[in-house]
Parts: C-alpha cells; sequence; structure tokens
C-alpha cells in the first residue's frame, strides 16, 4: 500500500483506490509531455498490472499500446510497457504445486485483453515483432515472451497476424540464431506452439532454413544425450515434418535425412559438445539412459518413421536415402542396446521395418547385414567367442528370446512386436526372403534345448524349438511362445513352396529306432497338451492358428494332418465340448475343421471328404460350427486383433499385452476365407469343387509372395517399347512401340487347320509365304526405324536459330524419307496382293487336285518369286538411299557442330547438350548401320532361297515386264479369288474345314515363321 | 546429385493460372499437366543445374497467384534469389498486373534479387494477346531478364531457370552477395572444402546424398 500512498502523494489528495490510481497514472501516461513523467506512469502501472490486472487492463490498455506505438526508442519505457502486457496477456498459472505443473488455467481477463492487442486497429503485432530485432536483450525477451502469451491466449489470430507481416516469421526464426540462449529457448518454444497446426507457418519457418538451425542446436547441446533444449529442438523438427509433404521434400532435398543417423549416435564423445571437450553434464554415467535422453531419441526415432510411412509418395525415395546414408546400423545398435529402455528398442525396431518395408534394395540389403553381438541374457555373462549372425537371425532372437531380467515379461512385450513388425516387413512381398527363411526351419537337435545358450541358432530353428518347448517357455513369458507361433506364420503365410519346405520337417531320429513324426503333427500334439494341461490360452491359440496359416490352400498339408488320427478327434472334442473348454480355443477349431474339410483333397489323402463329411454334418454339425466361428468373430479378443491390424500396427506398439490373443496374419486369413469358409461346411463331399473360391487351386497356388512378384517374372523377356533391333523376331512386328505405321490386322487366337492331303503342298506354301512375311516385316521395320531417326535430329534443331540450314536438310531428309514411304507402301501393296493369290490358290489346291490347277500354281509360285526378288531389289535400292540418308545426316551433324560452336560460344551448356545429342545421333547411326548389315544378310539368304526354286531363270526374264503384268494379274486374281470362292463354298457342302479369311492364312504364317526362328 | 557448389533459393510469383506450377513441374519433373489444381499457399521443389561447370542446386518456391495467399507468399521474398515473374501471353490482364508484381517484390525482396520476367504459354500462338515485343519492352524498362516459355512443350523452361541461375553466379563472381549472411538465398554447397555456410554440417560431409 506504499504504493498508492507515493503516488497519491503526487496528487496531493486523500488515499485513493487502486481504479482511481491506475485512471490517474494512465492519463499521466497518455498526457505527459516529459518523457520521465510517462516512464513513471508506466512503471507505475506496471507496479499494479500483476494484482490489479483486471483494472489495469481496462483502463490502461490503449494507452500503454499508444505510448508504445509513439515512443518506441527509449528502451526503458518500452521495457516497461512490455513487462506491463505480459502480465496482462499472461494466463495465471496455478500457484500451488498440488496441481498439474505447466497447466495453466483458462483465464478469461487476459484471453480478452490478448483480443484487444491483436485486434488493434494499428497493427501493433507488426512492431512486437519488428522489436524482436532490437538488440537490447529485455526488449527481445520479453517480446518473445509477450507473443508467447498472446499465442496461448488466442493461437490462430496470432498466427494469422504473423503470416500478415512479409518478416514476421523470418523475425522468429532468427530468434533461433540469438546467441543468448534464454532468448534462443523462448523463441523455440514460441515456434513449438506456432508450428503445431499451421501448414503455411511451418513452410516458412523451414524456408528460413530453421533445419539448419535446429540440427546445429542440436549437435552443440549435445546430440541426443543433451537436454530438453535438444528435445525442444527434434520436436520442432517433428512439427515442420508432420504431415507437410512439402517440408519433407524439402528436408530430403537439404540433406536432412543424410543427418539424421548421426543424431542415433549415443556416445558423447562423437557429437559436437563432446568433440569440442566439454564435460557432459553426466560425464560420470556414460551410458547410462537418462529419460532425457530417451525422450530425445525417441523424437527422432518418431521422426525417421513419419518420413517413412508406408504408401506415402516419397516414402520409397525416402527409405532409399535412408539406407544409403546408412542409418540401419545405428538403428540395429539401438535395437540391440541391451541397456536401453524398451520403448526406444522397439521404436528402433519399428523404424528398421519401415525403411525396408516394401523396398526391394533395401530388404536384400537387410539380408546381408552381419552382426557380432553379445549374448544379451545377462546371465550369461562369460566371455563367448561372438561369431558375426545375420541380423535377421538376432531379431528374431529378440522376438522369442527371453526377456533381460531387469525387465518385466509385459515391458519387454513391446521389443518382441516391433521385432516381428521387423520381420514381417522383411519378408512382405519378397518371396525369396520368405523361402530363405524357411530354409533354415530344422528340427532343433533335442528338444529341451532352449536352456542351452541361443546363440548360434538358425533363424528357423530358434523359432521351431522355442514353439516346442512352449513349457520353459511360457513360464515367465507367454510372448516367447505366442511370437513364435506369429514368425513361423510369417514365415509359412501364403507361400506354398514354404510351407511344403516346413512339411518335410520331421522329428525323432531314425538312427535310434524312432518314427519320424512332422513337425505339424508334433505343434498338433503340443496344442493339445498345452489345452489339455490348462497352460495360457494364448498357447493353444497361437499354436492352432498357426497350423490354419499352414494349412490353408495346402491340400499335402492337410493330408498330413489327417494321417495323425489324434488331431481330428482333438479338434472335434474342442468344438463340441461344452464345459471347460474355452470359447476362442473352440472357434478356432471349429475354422480349422472347416479348411481342412475344405482343402482336403488331395488325392493321396489318408480321409477323404466323404469320410469328414459326416463329422461336419452329424457329429458336431454345421450349425454347430458356424455358431462357434462367430463366436469367436464377435469375440472382443478377436475383435481387438482385428482393429490392431487394421489401425497401424506399428504406431500402437504391438497393443496392449492384456488384450491381445490373436495375430494380424491370422485375422487378415480369416477375413479372407470366412464367407468360403460358410459356404464350404454346407456343402457335400462332392459339391465343393463347384465352388468358384477354388478355382485358383487348380490355376495354381504360388501365393501372395508369388503374385506380388508376378509383374516381373525373371527370364521373360519384355519387349521394352523402344527396343528397335527386334527385326529378326516377326511376332513383335509393327505391334512395337516404335512407328506404327502399318498395323497388320491379326486376330490372336487363330482356328487349328486340319492337316490333310496337301500338306506337301501346303508345306511349300508356307514355306513361301513365311518368306514373303519376313521380308514385309523386314521393310515395315525398316521404315518404322526411318522414322526415329529422323525425329532424333529433331531436337537438335528446335533450340537453335542458326541451324536453319541443317532443317533445310532435313526437310530434304524427310522428303526422300516420304518418298522411300511411298516405295515400300507399293511393295506391299504388291507382297499383298502376291499373299491374296498365294492363298486363293492354296484354296484352289485344297478343293481339287486337278492337274490344270496345280499347274497354275506352280505358275503363281513362280510370279511369287519373281515378285519377291523385285522386293529384294527394291531393298537394296532403299538402302543406298537410305546410306545417303545416312551422310547427309553426318553433314547435318558436323554443320550443328560447327554452328554450335561458332554461334554459341558462350553458351557451353546448349553445346553439351548438342553435343550429347549428336552423339547420340552417331551411335543410332551405327546402330542403323548394323541392322542395315543384318537386313543385307537377310535380303542375300531370301535370294539364295529364291535361287533355289525351280524356273528361276525364266522368271528373271519375266521381270522386267512384271510391273506392267501386275494389273493384268490383280484381275486375274479376282477371277480365281471368284473361283476360290466358289470352290471353298463346294467344298464347305461337303463339311471341310477351310480357313475362312485371308488374314487367318496369314497369321497362320507368322506363326510358323516365329517357331521357326526360336 | 550428391554434392554441388552453390545452392539458390528462388521463388516462382504471378497471376493465378498463368502456369507457375506447370513451370516448376516441367522443369523439375519434365512432366506437363493440362489441369493443375491451384496451389494452395507455397510448395516446393528442387533440381540440380550446371552452370560454368558448377553443380548448382535450385530449390524453387512455387507461390499461389490468387490474392488470398498473397500475404503468405511475401514471406518468401527476403529469403529468395532469384524471383520468376510469370504472365500468361493470352491473358492480357496477367500482363498488366505485372507492374504490381514487380512493386511487391522489389519492395519485400533483397535488392540483388535476379527477377526473371516469363511470358508463358507461347504454344498458344493463335490466342496470343500480349507480343513479344510488349513483354520484353517491360522487362527492359524494369531492368530484367526475358523470356517467353511453354510449360506444355517444355520450350524454354529450362533456359529460364538455368539463365536465372546464370545471373545469380555472376553476381557471386562480382561479390555481389555475402555468402556467410544465411537469409540471403545462396548457400555454399556442403561439399564446399574449408568453408561452409552450415557450420554444424561437418558429420553430414561423408555421406553421399539420395
Amino acid at each position: 500500500m506504499d504504493f498508492f500512498k507515493r503516488y497519491g502523494a503526487i496528487g496531493g489528495s486523500q488515499p485513493q483506490s487502486p481504479t482511481e490510481t491506475i485512471q490517474r497514472m494512465a492519463d499521466r501516461a497518455d498526457t505527459s509531455t516529459l518523457l520521465e513523467d510517462k516512464r513513471a506512469a508506466v512503471l507505475g502501472l506496471k507496479g499494479l498490472s500483476r494484482e490489479y490486472k483486471k483494472d489495469v487492463g481496462e483502463v490502461a490498455l490503449d494507452t500503454l499500446l499508444k505510448v508504445l506505438k509513439e515512443d518506441s526508442e527509449d528502451h526503458n519505457l518500452l521495457k516497461a510497457i512490455l513487462e506491463t502486457l505480459n502480465n496482462l496477456c499472461a494466463r495465471d498459472s496455478p500457484g500451488d504445486a498440488s496441481s498439474e505443473a505447466g497447466a495453466t488455467l483458462a483465464d478469461p481477463v487476459a484471453d480478452k485483453f490478448s483480443q484487444a492487442i491483436l485486434h488493434d486497429s494499428d497493427d501493433v503485432i507488426s512492431i512486437f515483432l519488428g522489436l524482436l530485432g532490437d538488440a537490447d536483450f529485455y526488449v527481445r525477451y520479453y517480446t518473445v515472451q509477450l507473443l508467447s502469451a498472446l499465442h496461448m491466449c488466442a493461437g490462430e489470430e496470432l498466427q494469422q497476424r504473423v503470416l500478415v507481416s512479409p518478416t514476421g516469421v523470418g523475425r522468429l526464426v532468427d530468434l533461433l540464431s540469438d546467441q543468448r540462449d534464454i532468448i534462443r529457448n523462448e523463441g523455440i518454444q514460441l515456434l513449438i506452439a506456432m508450428t503445431r497446426s499451421n501448414a503455411d507457418i511451418q513452410k516458412i519457418v523451414a524456408f528460413e532454413n530453421a533445419f539448419d538451425y535446429l540440427l546445429g542446436i542440436v549437435d552443440e547441446e549435445g546430440g541426443v544425450r543433451g537436454n530438453i533444449i535438444v528435445q525442444d529442438c527434434l520436436q520442432l523438427l517433428h512439427n515442420l515434418l508432420n504431415y507437410n509433404v512439402s517440408n519433407q521434400n524439402f528436408f530430403r532435398e537439404t540433406s536432412g535425412i543424410q543427418r539424421l543417423p548421426s543424431l542415433l549416435v549415443t556416445d558423447p564423445s562423437q557429437t559436437a559438445a563432446g568433440r569440442s571437450g566439454h564435460p557432459m553434464p553426466d560425464a560420470d554415467e556414460d551410458l547410462e539412459w537418462t529419460s532425457q535422453h530417451a525422450l530425445n531419441m525417441l523424437v527422432v526415432l518418431d521422426i525417421i518413421r513419419m518420413l517413412i510411412q508406408p504408401g506415402n509418395t516419397n516414402t520409397q525415395s525416402n527409405q532409399t536415402a535412408m539406407q544409403q546414408c546408412g542409418i540401419i546400423p545405428p538403428l540395429l545398435q539401438l535395437a540391440l542396446a541391451y541397456e536401453a529402455p524398451p520403448t526406444v528398442r522397439s521404436q528402433a525396431l519399428y523404424a528398421i521395418g519401415d525403411v525396408i518395408r516394401a523396398h526391394q534394395a533395401n530388404q536384400s540389403l537387410f539380408q546381408r547385414i552381419l552382426i557380432t553381438t553379445a549374448v544379451e541374457d545377462d546371465s550369461n555373462t562369460s566371455s563367448q567367442r561372438a561369431i558375426p549372425e545375420p541380423a535377421i537371425v538376432i531379431v528374431i532372437r529378440l522376438a522369442v528370446g527371453k526377456h533381460p531380467t531387469t525387465v518385466s515379461a509385459n515391458e519387454y512385450y513391446i521389443v518382441r512386436a516391433a521385432a516381428t513388425h521387423l520381420v514381417q516387413a522383411y519378408v512382405g512381398g519378397n518371396a525369396d526372403a520368405q523361402l530363405a527363411l524357411a530354409a533354415t526351419l530344422t528340427p532343433p537337435g533335442d528338444i529341451g534345448t532352449i536352456t542351452e545358450p541361443e546363440q548360434h541358432q538358425s533363424a528357423g530353428s530358434l523359432i521351431v524349438s522355442v514353439l516346442l518347448d512352449w513349457r520353459e517357455a511360457s513360464k515367465e513369458d507367454v510372448w516367447r511362445v505366442w511370437y513364435a507361433a506369429l514368425l513361423l506364420s510369417t514365415i509359412l503365410r501364403d507361400h506354398s513352396e514354404c510351407k511344403e519346405q516346413a512339411l518335410k520337417i520331421t522329428l525323432g531320429d531314425a538312427s535310434k529306432g524312432e518314427e519320424p513324426f512332422p513337425l505339424i503333427n508334433e505343434i498338433m500334439s503340443q496344442a493339445r497338451q498345452a489345452t489339455q494341461h490348462g497352460a495360457d490360452v494364448r498357447v493353444s491359440i497361437a499354436m492352432l492358428t498357426l497350423i490354419s496359416v499352414w494349412l490353408v490352400n495346402f491340400p499335402k498339408g492337410v493330408s498330413v494332418f489327417l494321417d495323425e488320427s489324434a488331431n481330428i478327434s482333438f479338434i472335434v472334442e474342442q468344438i463340441s465340448g461344452s464345459t471347460g473348454i474355452n470359447a476362442l480355443v473352440q472357434g478356432v477349431a471349429a475354422f480349422m475343421l472347416g479348411l481342412v474339410y475344405q482343402f482336403d483333397i488331395d488325392p493321396e489323402s489318408p480321409m477323404s471328404r466323404e469320410s469328414l463329411y459326416p463329422i461336419i454334418s452329424k457329429r458336431v454339425g454345421a450349425d454347430q460350427l458356424l455358431i462357434r466361428v462367430q463366436r469367436l468373430r464377435d469375440s472382443k479378443e478377436f475383435q481387438y486383433a482385428v482393429g490392431l491390424a487394421a489401425g497401424t500396427y506399428s504406431s500402437a506398439y504391438g497393443g496392449a499385452p492384456a488384450e491381445v490373443y490373436f495375430d494380424g496374419v491370422f485375422t487378415d486369413l480369416f477375413k479372407l476365407h470366412y464367407e468360403s469358409f460358410r459356404a464350404a461346411v454346407r456343402l457335400g463331399p462332392n459339391e465343393v469343387m463347384a465352388n468358384p473360391s477354388y478355382a485358383y487351386l487348380h490355376g495354381g497356388m504360388a501365393g501372395y509372395a508369388g503374385s506380388a512378384a508376378s509383374g516381373s517374372t525373371p527370364g521373360t523377356p519384355r519387349l521394352g517399347a523402344t527396343t528397335i533391333s527386334r527385326a529378326a523376331s516377326p511376332s513383335g512386328g509393327a505391334a512395337g512401340g516404335i512407328h506404327d505405321s502399318a498395323p497388320v490386322n491379326r486376330t490372336p487366337a487363330e482356328p487349328t487347320v486340319a492337316k490333310s492331303e496337301f500338306d506337301a503342298l501346303h508345306a511349300k506354301f508356307v514355306e513361301q509365304e513365311s518368306q514373303i512375311a519376313e521380308l514385309k516385316h523386314t521393310l515395315e521395320t525398316s521404315a518404322a526405324q526411318a522414322q526415329p531417326t529422323l525425329d532424333l535430329a529433331k531436337p537438335v534443331n528446335d533450340d537453335s536459330a542458326h541451324l536453319e540450314q541443317e532443317r533445310q536438310l532435313r526437310v530434304q531428309a524427310e522428303a526422300e524419307r516420304d518418298e522411300q514411304a511411298d516405295e515400300i507402301a507399293r511393295l506391299r501393296t504388291q507382297l499383298g496382293d502376291a499373299q491374296k493369290q498365294l492363298i486363293a490358290s492354296q484354296e484352289n489346291c485344297q478343293s481339287t487336285s486337278d492337274a490344270g490347277d496345280v499347274a497354275r500354281i506352280a505358275e503363281l509360285e513362280q510370279q511369287l518369286s519373281a515378285l519377291k526378288l523385285e522386293g529384294s531389289q527394291h531393298e537394296a535400292n532403299w538402302q543406298s538411299q537410305r546410306d545417303e540418308l545416312q551422310k547427309k545426316l553426318a553433314n547435318a551433324e558436323k554443320q550443328v557442330v560447327k554452328a554450335a560452336a561458332a554461334g554459341r560460344n558462350t553458351n557451353k551448356k546448349k553445346e553439351q547438350q548438342q553435343a550429347t545429342e549428336l552423339v547420340t545421333l552417331e551411335n543410332d547411326v551405327k546402330a542403323k548401320d548394323e541392322q542395315i548389315a543384318k537386313l543385307t544378310a537377310q535380303v542375300n539368304e531370301l535370294s539364295e532361297k529364291a535361287k533355289q526354286l525351280e524356273l528361276v531363270d525364266e522368271l528373271k526374264e519375266r521381270l522386267a515386264g512384271l510391273e506392267k503384268e501386275q494389273e493384268d494379274l490383280l484381275v486375274y486374281l479376282a477371277d480365281q479369288e471368284q473361283q476360290a470362292k466358289d470352290n471353298r463354298a463346294k467344298l464347305r457342302g461337303y463339311g471341310e474345314a477351310i480357313p475362312p479369311s485371308d488374314d487367318e492364312g496369314e497369321d497362320d504364317d507368322d506363326e510358323d515363321d516365329e517357331d521357326d526362328n526360336e | 546429385m550428391s554434392s554441388y557448389a552453390y545452392l539458390f533459393k528462388y521463388i516462382i510469383i504471378g497471376d493465378t493460372g498463368v502456369g507457375k506450377s506447370c513451370l516448376l513441374l516441367q522443369f523439375t519433373d519434365n512432366r506437363f499437366l493440362p489441369s493443375h489444381d491451384l496451389t494452395i499457399g507455397v510448395e516446393f521443389g528442387a533440381r540440380m543445374v550446371n552452370v560454368d561447370n558448377k553443380d548448382i542446386k535450385l530449390q524453387i518456391w512455387d507461390t499461389a497467384g490468387q490474392e488470398s495467399f498473397r500475404s503468405i507468399t511475401r514471406s518468401y521474398y527476403r529469403g529468395a534469389v532469384g524471383a520468376l515473374l510469370v504472365y500468361d501471353i493470352t491473358r492480357r490482364d496477367t500482363f498488366d498486373h505485372l507492374a504490381t508484381w514487380l512493386a511487391d517484390a522489389r519492395k519485400h525482396s533483397n535488392a540483388n534479387t535476379t527477377i526473371m520476367l516469363i511470358g508463358n504459354k507461347c504454344d498458344l500462338e493463335a490466342k496470343r494477346s500480349v507480343s513479344r515485343e510488349e513483354g520484353e519492352e517491360f522487362a527492359s524498362k524494369n531492368g530484367l531478364y526475358f523470356i517467353e516459355t511453354s510449360a506444355k512443350t517444355a520450350t524454354n523452361v529450362e533456359e529460364a531457370f538455368v539463365q536465372t541461375a546464370k545471373d545469380i553466379y555472376e553476381k557471386i563472381q562480382m561479390g555481389v552477395f555475402d555468402l556467410s549472411g544465411e537469409s540471403g538465398g545462396v548457400k555454399l554447397g556442403p561439399s564446399q572444402p574449408g568453408i561452409s555456410s552450415m557450420p554444424n554440417m561437418s558429420q553430414a560431409n561423408g555421406y553421399s546424398c539420395c
């Protein structure tokens, strides 16, 4: 109250009420001409602003803002105003320690004043943003604080105001490089708040180089081993990238991903602080994982995973970038860090899974990683000789091995879930990896080896041994068995080869006189024992669901399964029992019985569908079976697993252990087969095959892994659209993507023509026709090739105005090409005619064995050979023209080079471009040369063949006059055709099989031709 | 594409619908989309170019042309060293607005920012309503580079970006830019031995980029 007396004294009147004093001081601040008076008044208001927040604000806010705008040069005044405004706008934080730390109460008074400031007509916010650049520490500091307070009360409005200022966000980002840590840290806090949801601000912050600043600060502060500032920086980085594709691209383009691996390094000597010799705050406990350390690391891992979310456009390129910058080794190190918290280890495993998921290159790289590691089991500290093992084995050991004694089974659960996720990411769409893992499935040397060190077992035998020794394994941690079953499901899932591989595994040493017992039945037997001995129900469920995954689409497995009579009786027992039987086990058993019935189609099945049918229809009853399965489907345990699999399985840390009974592999299978299951169990033993859903069984059972790869089946030559050099394969034809100059009209599947008594003649025709087809095709291909060559010249021209001359040349060349095309078209017509003639004659021949016809045919043959020869000549002619054209092109190239050199000395870039284009052109021409050589060879071959024909000499004589005769020939041909038609009709009358059209005849020949080539 | 000598930041500005995003897409992806969605706020793209045998990384921010985004896009002027000011040769209004755009750019950007005036859609000669000469005149009057492009046929698109980079590069050679400054829109690449604008990048230097 001292205060009031003092200020009251100034007025010389009686002690006043606070309101009066505030009013008086506000007036004075407003009207005083002397700076000292103003300052004193503002300081007075400041002093009252905490206790009489409401009064000060209501009375003096406008005045304070006015003074701020008018007298912002005076730092003391400025500081006092800012501090007062801070007091007015800050939400009261609860004073007592009992309430939640850091929480602020809703504060209508502060909100009101904040709104008033934000809606100030003179845009006072831009003044604040300007003050962020003020050199004075307190001015800057109070301004940041004030903006933070305003953001707390009215975040969105403040964001809009900041965005309006062209330099606003830039000034906020500048705070990150403030040398004074207090201001910098306040700035980070403010930016975290402002970037939480505003994509525009996120982008501008990134544009202002925030990535560099933030990663720099993290490094300075000791990397992930640093303090809470590191966490804040990482959090801000996270905000900038989350849901913001543009920023994610920018992050990758600024080599941000390349800097991520260094963030995973936990060795303090490798960070900036460590390097510069600063003693770390926790230098003594070097490798201790503090909670701060873990929090920092979790944000880094979250950022990594955010960049490679499945299905995003950038995921593939980010995965590649991450792998290339070596992110996997430090992640693996984290995953295997015995002392790290399970959350960190789990997230590291998930991150590795995300890096390799659906990314073939990364998957195969992961396959090759070898790790040398100490035994994780801390009871086994004795020095063991460390042998490098594949990373996948170590990951599987994480999933099914013992949990560290310092961590409880349920805490360690998330590590198992993550390791399994990684294995699934590794085999997903990677049939080879799946098979490789299946190949390591071997029976454990002796049951009970699980107590032995788990070191140096193969991936598969590790899984099998845990599964079979479930009693020991589940003693303290049932999840070992559960995840072992899930991993085996993952390995077998939808991959018939893997299922087959696993089916071959037998237990029992034949040399000791033991009967070999298939693994599948051994697991069933263990499931039976687990169920009967009242083990954790998860053991039975895990084993039975595994067997279901195994048997589906796998009749051979069903046979082996049925070979052991105890299996079916156990299942039936479970389904029909009413008391003391777990409803979930019952449901799975019912589903299994349905599957067994559905897929009991192996001819060697020891128990046919006929003998199974009565069990389903009478003993159990189809209704009963369906009800059991429905109950399973509707159970909350099953629904939980469905939800878990549908959502991001990974981000949920594998779910809450208490809720988890089923895995995603089984729920997927269930969803896929539920409908067919319902239909199948109602069908009689011989009806099932009619169900369309079995069609795929006959089509092959490669499974999803196989079908995923079917797009690029190895060994299938692919005719790329740009493949030019396939003149030798007529079937490629004009259908290729080069230039569709004359698409041939063909029918893909031709009816088979019955071989008749005309075989000999026919064979001859075929031979000749195929030759014609070949020639024709050669011409087509060449024509098509001529096109791209010329097109190639185009870009060279386009960008240069200096190359007019060259352009003319091109026009000329094009004209020549057109000429050639005409020539080719003409040749083609001739060939087509000849073909028609041939076919007509063929038909003639088939309809009658009249000798006169044969003679006529012989004549036709001769004409045909003549035509063919003419074709070769044209071919040769055309070739020479092509040579000429090439020369001209080469000339043009030279001119381009010259022109480019002369006119474009400065424009080196363009020159280079042209040069490369010229090189391409040259290469092309070379390729053309080769092709022409090939063509020549072919033409030679053809003429050889032609020579072998009879009466070649005579034909040569007639060659000169042939072109004139062509027209006559056509008339004659029409005749022939008419005749042929008649004959055909006649023949059809006799019920002969006659090819209905010309085209088909041609197709037939193409087919033959292809065969010849092959 | 691992290392680069310099990094330049560009912005693309101009009225809505003149083809800014298409220019960027043609430049970065060699693609053209006849119907491009309206840009919301700002989108990012990047590509490497070569000037004087030096690899230069261009980071390009493609801004929304709509008036409602104007205040947001202004935030990008300050940090850019190159600005592509685009109009549509078939729409005179987009040309008429150039003065406003230029004033805005001059006001908010760095004095040394290179501005390239681009008359886009030059493939639509039949619909042309702004002559080439007019564009040239506006450019020379305001000291801008000028080029007519077509994002559709890719005509001059490369040139527009590269020519801008060349000018900036020459300015660097003349010492116009202070490379140690953080907000200039020019940075030395991480591969530069000795000097680095990113003081804490030393660890990242060893890694090859994506």
